[in-house]
């Protein structure tokens, strides 16, 4: 499942994460999706938009879950039962990171996380 | 008026020679590309056209550009027990693991990947990332409650000095996104470790 995740960081240099490779983030405010959780899932980069200010990330559901067991360890920390992830709940892991981010506006977005806006600095 | 009495000399084209000589040529109805076989879309380069053939082919001879990794051992930080050192992301932000910097051809795919192994204090609440170029290119599942790897592998086209990097990063709130580390019940050390190659296109 591919979603548009809007951006964050600072551009260095623009250009393309394909073709010649150009585009590059400042490595200490990198150029990223907005840090929402999405939940069990994974991704991985597609594309980067900079025009639409977004990352086209292509979305995977983990293949398994930690159930809390309800009890706890010596040191009082909950103890984790590990098992696979049923086709249902998969579905439903990709259903909660699409309403995450289809269910709210960018601005809805970046107010969530405290993100900023991509900061293109030396654009003209 | 004289005859001619010389027999003009046949000639045929022939897929073993680009020679195309002088003479009665019978033509070849079923086409140059069946005088060659190798006279074909998928062996002529993409938007190339030779004798009406449009090139398909993508792609050439591949040559290796970079390779390079680095790795850490998360070292332990006092307290008891086989998992005794509690460190992490903090919430919202990134703790790097391991970063490798190198400086790729102007022309060329790199593939990387991110590395961890441990486990978090709480689960559903840490993540690792791969940064390539200043871009994060990929983030994993949740690291989970108990030991484990997990990996998260992702590419781009890099050109010039550029740093890739592998880090955690906390989703939870304060408290809930350590991440143990030290050693095992078997005395292996947490750790975490990026790599990054690259092919010259």
């Amino acid at each position: 499942m591919r979603l548009k995740v809007p951006l964050t960081g600072t551009v260095l240099v623009e250009g393309s994460v394909w073709g010649a490779g150009d585009l590059k983030g400042d490595d200490n405010d990198p150029i990223r999706p907005i840090p929402i959780d999405l939940g069990n899932v994974s991704w991985k980069m597609v594309d980067v938009d900079l025009e639409g200010e977004v990352m086209i990330i292509e979305v995977s559901p983990t293949e398994e879950v930690d159930e809390n067991t309800g009890q706890i360890d010596e040191e009082g920390k909950p103890i984790y039962q590990r098992r696979k992830a049923t086709n249902q709940e998969k579905q439903e892991f990709l259903k909660y990171a699409r309403n995450i981010i289809e269910g709210h506006t960018r601005d809805e977005l970046h107010s969530m996380t405290g993100a900023p806006r991509l900061k293109r600095k030396l654009r003209l | 008026m004289p005859r001619w009495s010389n027999a003009f000399p046949t000639a045929k084209i022939v897929d073993t020679s680009d020679d195309y000589k002088e003479g009665y040529h019978g033509g070849n109805p079923g086409g140059l590309d069946a005088v060659d076989t190798d006279l074909a879309p998928a062996n002529i380069k993409q938007g190339v056209t030779i004798f009406g053939k449009l090139g398909t082919l993508v792609g050439g001879p591949l040559s290796e550009d970079v390779t390079g990794e680095n790795g850490c051992t998360i070292a332990p930080g006092g307290g008891s027990g086989w998992y005794y050192m509690e460190t992490g992301p903090p919430s919202g932000g990134d703790l790097e693991l391991a970063s490798k910097a190198l400086t790729f051809n102007a022309n060329s795919m790199a593939v990387g990947g991110a590395y961890f192994y441990g486990l978090a204090d709480y689960s559903n609440s840490v993540k690792l990332r791969l940064y390539m170029g200043g871009v994060q290119v990929a983030e994993s599942i949740y690291i989970p409650p108990e030991v484990d790897n997990v990996v998260t592998t992702g590419t781009r086209a890099l050109s010039g000095l550029q740093t890739c990097k592998a880090a955690l990063h906390g989703y939870g709130v304060e408290f809930q996104t350590g991440c143990k580390s030290g050693a095992d019940s078997t005395s292996r050390n947490f750790s975490g470790a990026v790599s990054v190659g690259s092919i010259k296109l």
